[in-house]
């Protein structure tokens, strides 16, 4: 196959998995999507972390920084601060995704659960730990490990897109 | 170019060109990028649609799924509708005497001065644990950050970060707010701010109000202007409870804010005062 073809093949791949994290981002921000006891799913965290083990192309990277940014817009933060999360995060779980880690779905919603509550902690200890707030400890188990393990059930649906998105586009890849 | 190294040289770049962002939008004094900007403006039409549709399917379901607390609300309404009625005929007169009907009289006309914005809320995101919510208007419609967001229950928030069609709004329930207001018939000073307890409960703590303060439970609560970015006799709610601190230097007020917070859906952004 044409290398200008298999680009273009590339290119469309990494644009729908940028585009499924951008409408991620509407469906997350619209008021009262799948909320439940108040509590609401962050599925940019699961998306990015659940693609960092499935894909191991350096392209898949510039999807970490659109979630990243757009989880930086959704939350209200400085740039920057859940894509650097999110990024170190994911280069983690690349790395054990390539050398330690069997990917399956269990796996993903264990990984993701465990990125997504530290995210979620360091969130926490740099906006509020060091005021002197009350009911940080009711914070840290209703918006960190809940919201954490909420957001990471959706590891799973998100564990099949991307195994179709790959599959579809795996005799594609660049070698 | 093998595995690890293509991965590493990837990383690089991406983390260049973040850093890069970040150092820009600092200089710049802003929360946001350039390219967050672009993706959160390339959003809002399709945030107004979701928004939308969200807002239907919690009206049917309401309706639908909710008729015991509709019935339950109605028999409340109608003890207090009797129990005001009652009281009508003290009250039409205490009003017509009373010097504050005037003071509110005069602050409603100030009101009308304010310049506004109305504004749908078309996004709320679930790590923020404080019900900041996303509005459908922005710079393009005169909105800057610190404008003060009220409903036509009370106030609301500020707005902390705007882009070309949207802007995001901190609530009265984070802790990261603080407002100055006035409180009861004595006119105490406090500061309204949130805390991670209160917010559970959709309230706030009032601090630094004198250790003699007579405020009770049901007092209302308002901005006291001081300061640049609230102005003046906006309603934020009422007194739930008053609690002297341990070391007895001043004393604590829980506040349950008159705006429903967590579901507001159309709210007026105050853009000049």
């Amino acid at each position: 196959m044409k290398r200008k073809n298999i680009i273009l093949k590339q290119v469309a791949r990494y644009f729908i998995l940028s585009l499924a994290a951008f409408f991620l981002y509407i469906l997350q921000s619209t008021p009262g999507f799948l909320q439940v006891f108040g509590i609401k799913p962050v599925f940019l965290f699961a998306f990015a972390i659940t693609l960092s083990l499935m894909d191991e192309n350096w392209q898949t990277g510039l999807v970490f920084v659109i979630c990243g940014l757009l989880a930086d817009l959704s939350a209200g933060k400085a740039v920057g601060f859940y894509t650097l999360q999110l990024m170190t995060a994911c280069a983690c779980g690349a790395v054990a995704a390539k050398f330690f880690l069997k990917v399956n779905k269990t796996n993903c919603f264990i990984f993701s659960f465990a990125a997504t509550a530290i995210m979620l902690t360091i969130d926490l200890f740099f906006s509020f730990m060091m005021g002197d707030f009350t009911g940080k400890t009711i914070y840290f188990l209703t918006g960190v490990l809940i919201t954490g393990a909420y957001s990471s059930v959706f590891s799973i649906p998100f564990y099949y897109f991307i195994d179709f998105i790959n599959r579809r586009f795996k005799r594609f890849d660049a070698r | 170019m093998n595995f690890r190294s293509k991965i590493a040289k990837g990383f690089r770049v991406l983390m260049l060109l973040l850093v890069g962002m970040m150092v820009y939008a600092a200089s710049t004094g802003q929360l946001t990028s350039l390219p967050q900007k672009i993706l959160g403006a390339a959003a809002v039409p399709f945030q107004k649609l979701t928004s939308a549709i969200s807002y239907q399917v919690e009206a049917w379901t309401d309706k639908t799924f909710d008729v015991d607390s509709i019935l339950r609300e109605n028999e409340e309404l109608k003890r207090q509708l009797a129990l005001l009625r009652a009281k009508q005929f003290d009250y039409d007169r205490i009003a017509m005497e009373n010097e504050e009907f005037q003071k509110i009289f005069e602050t409603q006309e100030k009101r009308s001065e304010y310049k506004t914005v109305g504004a749908n809320v078309i996004g709320r995101d679930g790590v923020n644990m404080f019900y900041s919510f996303t509005i459908d208007k922005g710079e393009g419609d005169g909105v800057e950050v610190d404008d003060v967001v009220i409903s036509s229950e009370g106030l609301v928030g500020v707005v902390v970060e705007t882009g070309p069609n949207f802007a995001k709004v901190s609530t009265l329930l984070s802790p990261n707010v603080k407002v100055g207001c006035i409180a009861g018939e004595e006119r105490d000073v406090g500061v309204v701010s949130g805390s991670f307890d209160l917010a559970e409960r959709e309230m706030c703590n009032i601090d630094y109000l004198p250790k003699e303060t007579k405020l009770k439970k049901g007092d209302l609560v308002g901005t006291s202007g001081y300061g640049s970015i609230f102005p003046p006799d906006l309603v934020i709610g009422t007194v739930e409870e008053v609690v002297i601190n341990e070391s007895g230097s001043s004393a604590n007020a829980t506040l349950k804010p008159a705006a429903d917070i967590t579901n507001v859906k159309v709210v007026l952004v105050i853009t000049d005062f």
